[in-house]
C-alpha cells in the first residue's frame, strides 16, 4: 500500500484522467475480491460486489477525505457494502464452496506435525472461521489479511482501536478453542 | 507435561508482541509442548488462509471500466458534485434578485475571460487544491444571463477571495474571505499579496509578512505563481520554523486558491535562494492543506445575546421539525437566502434544494415530485415529493432527543468531507447525533441532523438542514 502513490493516481482520477482510476482497480482488485471472497459464500458475489465497490468508490471519489488513507477508505466502503447486500447474496457455503478450497504449502507453520494435522482440517478449520460474528470475522481477516493497524481496522468499521483489538483478540481465541474441542471429540472416536 | 502458557501469550507471540526474551522463552516451550504447538499452529493457518489470495478474473476490471462515466470528472463535462467545496457561498438564483444572480454571473464569467480560462477548469480535486472563484451552480432551466452581459468588460470588478491569516498559537493558518476589487489592469495575484499585509478582520489573526516586504514582481505560468519580493522578506523576517512555515503558508495558500496555480516559487531581489531561513527555497512550494486551521468556534465573536437569539431559534427550528409544523420553521428560515435541504454530510450547492420561507408552509401537502440530488453510492437521482424527503433525509430519527448535540462541531465524519463550514464559512451549526441505533451494526449506522445558521440583521436564521449518516 503505497501512500503517496494512491494520492496521486485519486487526484490524477478527480482530474478526468481514467487511466489513473483503472490502474487503482488493477492495484486493488485482488485485495478486495479476496476479502470479499472469503466473507461471501459464493464466487460470483465476491466479484459482483467488488465491482460495485469500485463503483462506488469512483462516483465518490471527489468526496474522499485525504485524511484517511485510501486503503482504509475503499475497505471501508467493501465493509459498507457487503453488509448492504447481505441480504442479497447467498449466506451460507456449501460443500462445492470446501470442496474446492486450495491446499495450502505445508510451510505455514514451523512444526511439521502440526503442519500435517492442520492441512488435514483445514476444511473445518475455515468452516470455524466463517461461523464466527460477522463483525469478529471482518475484523479477524483484515488484520491477517493486511496487516492493517488496530487503529486503521477500527476507522473501517466505525470503531474505537481498543474494540477492533478486542474483536480480533476474541476471534483468534474463538477459532483456537473450536479447534480444540473439534479435536477432543476426533480422539474420543 | 506442564504448561504454563495461557493462549493469550500464544496470539502475542503470533503478533509479535513480545520481548526477545519472552520469544525465546515460547520459542523453547513449543518444542515440547503440543498444546501450545496446536494452538500457534491454527493462528499460522488463519493468517496463510487470509493472505492466501485468489486470481482475479479479467471481466471483473473490464466491468468495473464499462460502467463508470468515463467523462464524469473530464474537463469538457461540466460535474458539479465535488467541485468547488469552498466556493463562496452561492445564492441560489430561485430566491435571489434576478439582478443580484446577474451581477455574481456576469462578474464570474468575466473574470474567466480576463484570466483566459473556462470557468470548469480541471481542477476537480477539490481535497487537495481546491479553485476559489466561479459559480457553479447555474442550475439549468432557470433564468442566466445574457451572453452579451459577460462580454461587456468593466473597468473594476469585485471578487471573493480566499487569504489566509496566522493563528494566535502559531501552528497554523487561518482562512478569511474578503471582497476586493480588480481593476482591469492589476493582477489578482498582487491584490491577494496586498490584502495578506492588512490588518485581519478577526481578532487573533495577524498578518505573517515580514514589514516592509515589497512585492517586486509577479507572474504565474504554467501551473506556478512566482513571486519576487524585496529583501525585507528575509530580513524582517520573525524567525522560528513555526513562524516561517506561517509566512510560507499563508502566503501559498491564498495564491493557491486561485483556480490557474498550483505553486508558488518565491525570489528574493530576483534570485532564486537554496533556502529561506530553514525551509529549502528553490524549488516551488504546493499547497498545504493541514496547516490550515479553523477559527477556535468558542471565540468570542458573537455576544451573549446574539447567542441567545441562536440557541432560541435552534430549539424552535427542531420542535418546528419535530412537529412537521412548517408554518412555524418558515419563520426562522432566512428571509432573504431560504433553507438549503442536503440529504448528506457533504452539502452540494450544484443540486441541493433550496425553497424560500413563503413556498415552505405548503409544501408537505405538495405533490410535486423534486430532483435532491444524488443517492450516495449509486449515484441514481433522488426524486421525491417534500413529504417522502421529509421522512428520509430529514426526520428520520427523533434527532429532538438526540444523544449528543454539538454546537459548530462535527460529531461524527464519516468519510466523506463535511463542508458545512467551507459552505457557510459565517455560519454557526448545531449537530444533532446518534452514535448508532443497532448494536450489530457497530455505530455505522450513526445519524446526525444538522441545522445551519447565519445571521442577518440581528437574527439568526436558519440556511440549511443537512441530514448526515454513513451510505457509501
Amino acid at each position: 500500500m503505497n501512500k503517496v502513490r494512491d494520492n496521486i493516481l485519486v487526484e490524477n482520477t478527480l482530474k478526468g484522467d481514467v487511466n489513473a482510476f483503472e490502474e487503482l482497480v488493477s492495484s486493488y482488485q485482488g485485495r478486495i475480491l479476496n476479502f470479499l471472497s472469503k466473507m461471501t459464500a459464493a464466487r460470483e458475489d465476491a466479484e459482483e460486489i467488488t465491482q460495485e465497490v469500485f463503483i462506488k468508490v469512483y462516483n465518490n471519489l471527489y468526496k474522499y477525505n485525504s485524511k484517511w488513507s485510501f486503503s482504509t477508505w475503499i475497505y471501508r466502503i467493501a465493509v459498507n457494502t457487503l453488509r448492504s447486500e447481505y441480504r442479497k447474496v447467498k449466506k451460507a457455503k456449501d460443500i462445492d464452496y470446501y470442496a474446492s478450497i486450495p491446499e495450502l504449502p505445508a510451510s505455514f507453520s514451523d512444526y511439521p506435525d502440526i503442519a500435517y494435522e492442520i492441512k488435514e482440517k483445514r476444511v473445518e478449520i475455515i468452516k470455524i472461521i466463517d461461523q464466527l460474528k460477522e463483525d469478529q470475522k471482518t475484523a479477524l481477516l483484515l488484520r491477517c489479511m493486511q496487516d492493517f493497524s488496530f487503529s486503521e481496522i477500527g476507522d473501517i468499521l466505525g470503531i474505537s482501536p481498543e474494540a477492533a483489538k478486542m474483536k480480533i483478540q476474541r476471534a483468534k481465541q474463538t477459532v483456537i478453542r473450536k479447534y480444540e474441542e473439534l479435536q477432543e471429540r476426533g480422539k474420543v472416536k | 507435561m506442564k504448561c504454563n502458557l495461557s493462549l493469550e501469550d500464544i496470539i502475542k507471540y503470533t503478533e509479535n508482541q513480545l520481548s526477545d526474551e519472552d520469544n525465546k522463552r515460547i520459542r523453547e516451550h513449543l518444542q515440547s509442548c503440543e498444546k501450545c504447538r496446536r494452538q500457534y499452529g491454527v493462528l499460522n493457518f488463519t493468517e496463510s488462509y487470509a493472505k492466501e489470495s485468489i486470481p482475479v478474473s479479467e471481466s471483473v476490471k473490464k466491468n468495473i471500466m464499462e460502467a463508470i462515466d468515463v467523462s464524469r470528472y473530464s474537463k469538457e463535462k461540466k460535474f458539479l458534485g465535488g467541485r468547488l467545496n469552498r466556493a463562496m457561498p452561492v445564492i441560489k438564483p430561485v430566491l435571489a434578485a434576478a439582478a443580484v444572480f446577474v451581477l455574481v454571473f456576469s462578474v464570474a464569467t468575466n473574470y474567466d475571460n480576463l484570466r483566459g480560462l473556462v470557468s470548469n477548469n480541471g481542477s476537480v480535486g477539490g481535497v487537495i487544491s481546491s479553485p476559489g472563484i466561479s459559480p457553479q451552480n447555474t442550475n439549468a432551466g432557470l433564468a442566466t444571463p445574457d451572453a452579451t452581459d459577460s462580454e461587456t468588460q468593466q473597468p473594476v470588478e469585485k471578487k471573493t477571495i480566499t487569504v489566509y491569516y496566522g493563528n494566535s498559537n502559531a501552528d497554523g493558518v487561518v482562512a478569511e474571505k474578503r471582497e476586493v476589487e480588480v481593476g482591469k489592469e492589476s493582477q489578482i495575484e498582487r491584490v491577494i499579496f496586498e490584502e495578506l499585509q492588512k490588518t485581519p478582520k478577526t481578532d487573533g489573526l495577524h498578518s505573517t509578512i515580514p514589514t516592509g516586504t515589497k512585492l517586486i514582481s509577479v507572474v504565474t505560468d504554467g501551473g506556478i505563481c512566482t513571486l519576487d519580493l524585496s529583501k525585507e522578506f528575509v530580513d524582517n523576517s520573525p524567525g522560528g520554523t513555526a513562524g516561517e512555515a506561517m509566512t510560507l503558508y499563508s502566503i501559498i495558500n491564498s495564491l493557491t486558491e486561485l483556480p490557474d496555480i498550483n505553486k508558488v516559487q518565491f525570489m528574493i531581489e530576483g534570485q532564486k535562494q537554496e533556502v529561506y531561513i530553514h525551509a529549502v527555497f528553490d524549488e516551488p512550494f504546493g499547497r498545504n492543506e493541514g496547516i490550515i486551521k479553523t477559527q477556535d468556534v468558542n471565540a468570542t465573536d458573537i455576544t451573549e445575546e446574539s447567542l441567545k437569539n441562536l440557541e432560541e431559534n435552534n430549539k424552535n427550528s427542531i420542535q418546528a421539525i419535530k412537529e412537521k409544523d412548517m408554518k412555524k420553521l418558515a419563520e426562522i428560515v432566512h428571509p432573504v437566502k431560504g433553507v438549503r435541504f442536503s440529504a448528506y454530510s457533504h452539502i452540494d450547492t450544484g443540486s441541493d434544494l433550496v425553497f424560500t420561507k413563503e413556498q415552505l408552509p405548503s409544501l408537505l401537502e405538495s405533490e410535486v415530485v423534486y430532483a435532491w440530488g444524488a443517492y450516495d453510492g449509486t449515484g441514481d437521482p433522488i426524486k421525491l415529493t417534500f413529504a417522502q424527503y421529509y421522512d428520509k433525509f430529514v426526520y428520520d430519527r427523533d434527532f429532538a432527543k438526540a444523544e449528543k448535540v454539538g454546537f459548530n462541531k462535527i460529531q461524527q465524519e464519516g468519510n466523506t468531507i463535511v463542508n458545512i463550514k467551507e459552505v457557510y464559512p459565517e455560519g454557526k451549526f448545531f449537530d444533532f447525533y446518534f452514535s448508532g441505533f443497532n448494536p450489530d451494526y457497530e455505530g455505522l449506522d450513526w445519524a446526525s441532523l444538522r441545522l445551519v445558521f447565519e445571521e442577518y440583521n440581528g437574527q439568526w436564521y436558519l440556511v440549511c438542514i443537512a441530514h448526515g449518516q454513513w451510505t457509501i
